[in-house]
């Protein structure tokens, strides 16, 4: 059953990596213009489309930021604890 | 006297994860944050060659995702749970609640104002946070990094290339905040005393019965014993890297405050002395990790 288990996750990962393996180096950023360009779309649905997106982007902008803040708080005093924590069982360990 | 804490496909799935993912992070900082981590683009041999990499890497990381998912998976529902205390995936209220309560008493207990230290089975609330967050954190990674890599095949991008940077910033940001979790993993796992310089349990897949009746008291009665020998750490230098990862998490917490938004270039960083040190400091730290994580694998194969 092992077998069986290890063969169908090893499909199903090949099956995933395929579109990037075959892609890897044609759509990389190393075979020059991959990124879609503002200039592809029509100049009179441009302006609005950019007005748009740059709104949207603000507001993810803001969102990513304010998030990155409290998780980084989270994150020290989260990890102050631990270390404490480790410290006092490391001492019932030697005790 | 050891225990079996981890499989083999464990061990493979943390060591091929954690490499590709902090080499990811190493590769990929500096798009985000050139002005600090530029001289990262000097050590691979220049941007080019450094974006080519982060898309081998990304590549090795998406098989490992897509393999040892679909392993774990399908482990669990032809054998079972076997003595790990996650029940029905962890996603029942009960479990939910029993890993909620765990993280309270822990803490309360961690702060003196509990007397006992709560019982945990195979994996603690931290640790089963960790199996959660960070796949969920990689899918994100993955699914945003696709989008970029190939943005002609999104119709939202091509029919609205500002998008693009509106992916682009999340991928920035989950990145950022899988640098902070990286660190404090290491930090509470590897630095702590009784585990530094490094918890070989996830790199040779066994655990010594006594750290096991004392952190993972109630697993003890259904772990398998093993064969092997236990080696004590008990060196003081654990305090001074303890201390060097939290200095360096405070720093980098300080990172997203000097953050400004500049609209489609994102959320950009200003040259700050305070920024540079903390981001410089993590990366030389990533690349420690990952030689100290190839040796710790090497070795644990060996023992």
């Amino acid at each position: 059953m092992s077998r069986a288990i290890v063969a169908v996750a090893f499909v199903v990962a090949l099956i995933a990596l395929y579109p990037y393996v075959s892609n890897i180096s044609t759509a990389s950023s190393l075979k020059g213009s991959y990124v879609f360009k503002w200039s592809e779309i029509p100049i009179e649905k441009r302006g609005t489309l950019y007005e748009e997106s740059l709104k949207t982007v603000t507001k993810f902008n803001n969102a990513v930021k304010v998030l990155l803040e409290i998780a980084g708080i989270f994150v020290v005093i989260l990890t102050v604890i631990e270390y404490y924590k480790y410290y006092k069982i490391h001492k019932e360990e030697v005790e | 006297m050891m225990l079996k804490r981890f499989s083999w496909h464990q061990r493979l799935a943390h060591f091929v994860g954690s490499v590709s993912g902090m080499m990811l992070l190493i590769t990929g900082l500096p798009i985000m944050f050139p002005e600090h981590l530029g001289w990262v683009f000097g050590i691979f041999g220049g941007s080019t060659v450094t974006m080519f990499l982060h898309r081998v890497f990304a590549v090795i990381l998406i098989f490992s995702f897509a393999y040892f998912g679909t392993y774990f998976v399908l482990e669990r529902i032809v054998r079972g749970r076997g003595d790990s205390n996650i029940k029905n995936f962890g996603l029942s209220a009960e479990f939910i609640s029993e890993v909620v309560a765990g993280a309270v008493r822990d803490i309360l207990w961690t702060l003196g104002l509990r007397r006992e230290r709560p019982k945990f089975g195979k994996y603690d609330w931290i640790m089963v946070s960790d199996i959660y967050l960070l796949p969920v954190l990689a899918f994100i990674e993955i699914i945003t990094g696709t989008i970029m890599w190939f943005p002609r095949s999104f119709d939202f991008v091509t029919s609205n290339p500002g998008l693009f940077f509106v992916v682009r910033t999340i991928h920035a940001g989950v990145a950022f905040f899988l640098l902070l979790f990286v660190l404090a993993h290491a930090g509470i796992l590897h630095l702590t005393p009784g585990n530094f310089p490094i918890n070989m349990s996830i790199f040779s897949g066994k655990i010594s019965r006594r750290k096991a009746e004392v952190e993972h008291e109630k697993w003890v009665e259904v772990a398998e014993e093993v064969e092997g020998e236990e080696k004590k750490s008990s060196s003081k230098l654990c305090y001074v890297f303890g201390a060097i990862t939290i200095v360096n998490l405070i720093a980098l917490a300080y990172v997203p405050f000097a953050m400004r938004n500049e609209w489609l270039a994102g959320l950009r960083v200003s040259g700050d002395g305070i920024v540079t040190f903390a981001l410089g400091l993590g990366v030389v730290t990533l690349i420690v990790y990952v030689i100290a994580s190839v040796i710790a694998f090497v070795k644990g194969i060996k023992s």
